[in-house]
């Protein structure tokens, strides 16, 4: 889970760790004024949206020079008139594979000139399964790992070293890794990232960028940071198949996915790309769904747009084909396929399985045999395109 | 090296009142594993299935003498459960519990290695002996007996393998999960060991995943081992793509770099690279009739 720019930086602030001075506006005269209270004599003005790339990406319908998602603005009525340019408009990034996010509320925040810029994380390393610190210091990344889980002494010492600076006062450095390791482990974080973490012509250290990449399945634990969960416009669906459990991938292809289990997912969708299909998305609904998830997964996967064709891929272990078929004979009783759907099914009860969906007199086709299954899908999708 | 379970070996089952716990138990018993009690918080209950059931775990060990513990919990509660056992000192813990927080994960492995006990997971569909033990949540029924060893990665892809395994007449003779999650407990190296060294095993089938090293660390192993006995992978892919950027310093490798890299590695420590999921039966059986085949005969 993500959350937005000026939310991180609160917590961060809450760990008295040196954010710079700014605050969220939701409409153009509150930014002005929030920019005549912070003051100085520039302000950077911060479209609020989850996005790798806010630098890059852009307001389509903005004038060329206008389109970045932080700008630079010089006085509070400059604040301002960007503030009105962004709120309501829509930004769209090449790295978002949805449709793009209508800006609502935007970060004022001063300016701070940067001597010398850092980077910073800590991470959990799945490869190595421990902790790693990593500094990025003239775009030279050193890595740290923390053995046994607990940073000592020395650690941070090696640590501070890799910044390679020298004569200020290390201990609001080490402070700053020492907190931001505790808002690691206080939210069970993925990792923390401070980037660019400046230093100023008069030797203070000063957050520029910083985010907590939370643990999906850790934030039952901190109702304050659910609270702050938001959908963005384009990943409804995203936000439907998690509030049922289920694992959802998105991909741009016209293929629908279902399958149960992670790794069958992963097989199904290499299968389906190798014989040139392209999957739409692909939902895992767990390796042993109950005939109800099934109903569910396979309306979301109905509800895909650019869809058109359903490759269903379920292999019964405790869960019977039986269960699995009526599961899908009901969903389609409630609601209307109209496209070419391909149900692979094997496993426990997989006769009964098939038997249930060829007595139902649907226009499913069932195929025992995964690769001729995806064949049958892929041309069946063409067919219809003609 | 891990000790598998025959049908004398001591299991019993930590969330037994829990309808899971229950259902897996219940499941188990029918199979023939030798269920000898379990362990619930629910306060009160002194007996589930007409097995007794203990408040602690260590009371349990006190009383049953449990070689392997089975666990059913929610992920936010399961770390307890396994400090629990892994304190009380029981050899073998399963723990089955999914979606378990990463940060707890990794203080499970920690603990494991800690107290020297071995611990599968988590997301660890447990173990079976076909026609012997079922320990874990596995639908045992569908494992035919024979001679392979399966060390898998991945539940979905093991009951898919083990289906057209006894397509092609052959069988499982241990089938041990590891689990699906990132970061586990237990690697694929130990219960090689115990694959290699287990007479009824005459080849192994591993399920493993791209995007992790427990495969570059089992090739190391066999490398250096140099058995005799064929070892097939499977390696299932990545489609998972988040729209989360990465944090500074992680992994940004393509995934079919990772691919490629990978099966070269498995290749060179002498593993038999399985490319497609749906052919694995065929594909081993094959491999075995080629070697009866005497030489010059082939092709």
């Amino acid at each position: 889970m993500e959350i937005h720019e000026y939310q991180n930086k609160r917590i961060f602030k809450s760990y008295n760790l040196p954010v710079l001075k700014g605050r969220v506006a939701y409409t153009p005269e509150e930014a002005q004024q929030i920019a005549t209270e912070i003051g100085g004599t520039s302000w950077q003005v911060k479209a609020q949206i989850y996005d790798p790339n806010r630098a890059t990406g852009s307001f389509v319908d903005a004038p060329e020079d206008k389109r970045s998602g932080v700008q630079i603005a010089t006085s509070p009525e400059e604040v301002r008139e960007i503030t009105e340019s962004m709120l309501t408009h829509l930004f769209l990034s090449p790295t978002m594979n949805y449709a793009g996010q209508v800006v609502n509320r935007v970060y004022i925040e001063e300016t701070v000139e940067a001597e010398q810029s850092f980077g910073i994380s800590v991470r959990l390393d799945l490869a190595r399964h421990c902790y790693v610190f990593t500094v990025l210091a003239d775009n030279r990344t050193e890595e740290f790992e923390i053995s046994h889980m607990r940073p000592t002494l020395l650690y941070w010492y090696r640590v501070i070293q890799a910044f390679g600076v020298k004569g200020f006062p290390q201990t609001t450095l080490l402070n700053i890794l020492r907190q931001m390791f505790n808002i690691f482990k206080t939210y069970d974080a993925i990792g923390v990232e401070i980037n660019p973490l400046i230093l100023t012509p008069r030797h203070k250290w000063v957050i520029g960028e910083c985010r907590i990449a939370f643990d999906d399945e850790a934030i039952e634990r901190f109702p304050d940071i659910m609270s702050l969960k938001e959908v963005p416009t384009g990943r409804e669906r995203e936000a439907l198949a998690e509030r049922y459990h289920f694992k959802y991938t998105p991909f741009n292809g016209n293929i629908a996915c279902l399958v149960n289990g992670s790794g069958l997912g992963a097989a199904t969708v290499e299968l389906l790309e190798a014989h040139n299909g392209r999957p739409a998305c692909l939902l895992d609904v767990g390796t042993e769904p109950t005939g109800n998830a099934v109903t569910r997964a396979f309306k979301l996967a109905l509800s895909e747009p650019n869809v058109e064709g359903i490759f269903i891929n379920i292999f019964g272990g405790l869960t019977r084909c039986d269960t699995i078929a009526q599961g899908l004979i009901d969903a389609s009783k409630e609601i209307s396929v109209g496209i070419p759907l391909v149900v692979r099914m094997d496993g426990t009860n997989a006769n009964v399985g098939e038997r249930l969906i060829f007595e139902s007199r649907l226009p499913f086709v069932v195929i025992k045999q995964p690769e001729q299954a995806v064949r049958a899908i892929v041309q069946s999708v063409e067919e219809s395109q003609l | 090296m891990i000790k598998f379970p025959t049908k004398e070996t001591n299991i019993i089952c930590q969330g037994i009142t829990g309808s899971t716990g229950g259902a897996h138990t219940e499941r188990a018993i029918a199979y023939g594993s030798h269920i000898v009690g379990g362990v619930s918080r629910d306060k009160g209950v002194k007996k589930f299935l007409d097995l007794p059931v203990f408040p602690t775990v260590k009371e349990a060990v006190r009383k049953t003498k449990p070689d392997i513990s089975v666990i059913f919990s929610n992920p936010n509660r399961v770390y307890a459960d396994v400090e629990e056992a892994v304190k009380a000192r029981v050899p073998m813990v399963i723990c089955t519990t999914t979606d378990v927080p990463y940060h707890d994960a990794l203080k499970m492995r920690e603990l494991a290695q800690q107290y020297k006990v071995c611990v599968l997971g988590p997301s660890s569909p447990g173990i079976v002996v076909p026609e012997q033990v079922l320990a874990g949540n596995m639908p045992a029924h569908l494992f035919p007996k024979g001679n392979i060893g399966i060390i898998s990665r991945s539940s979905s892809l093991t009951y898919e393998f083990v289906q057209q395994l006894g397509a092609n007449g052959l069988g499982v003779s241990t089938c041990v999960g590891i689990g699906s999650a990132a970061i586990l407990c237990t690697s694929f190296v130990p219960v090689m060991e115990t694959m290699i060294a287990d007479p009824k095993t005459k080849a192994v089938l591993i399920v493993g995943k791209i995007n992790s090293q427990f495969e570059t660390e089992l090739a190391t192993y066999l490398k250096k081992k140099k058995t005799k006995k064929p070892v097939f992978i499977y390696l299932a892919g990545r489609p998972h793509k988040k729209n989360i950027k990465p944090l500074l310093g992680s992994d940004t490798q393509t995934s079919a770099e990772t691919a490629r890299r990978k099966k070269e590695i498995c290749t060179s420590a002498g593993m038999i690279v399985l490319n497609r999921f749906d052919t694995i039966g065929t594909e081993i059986k094959n491999h075995f009739l080629k070697r009866k085949t005497p030489e010059g005969n082939t092709k």
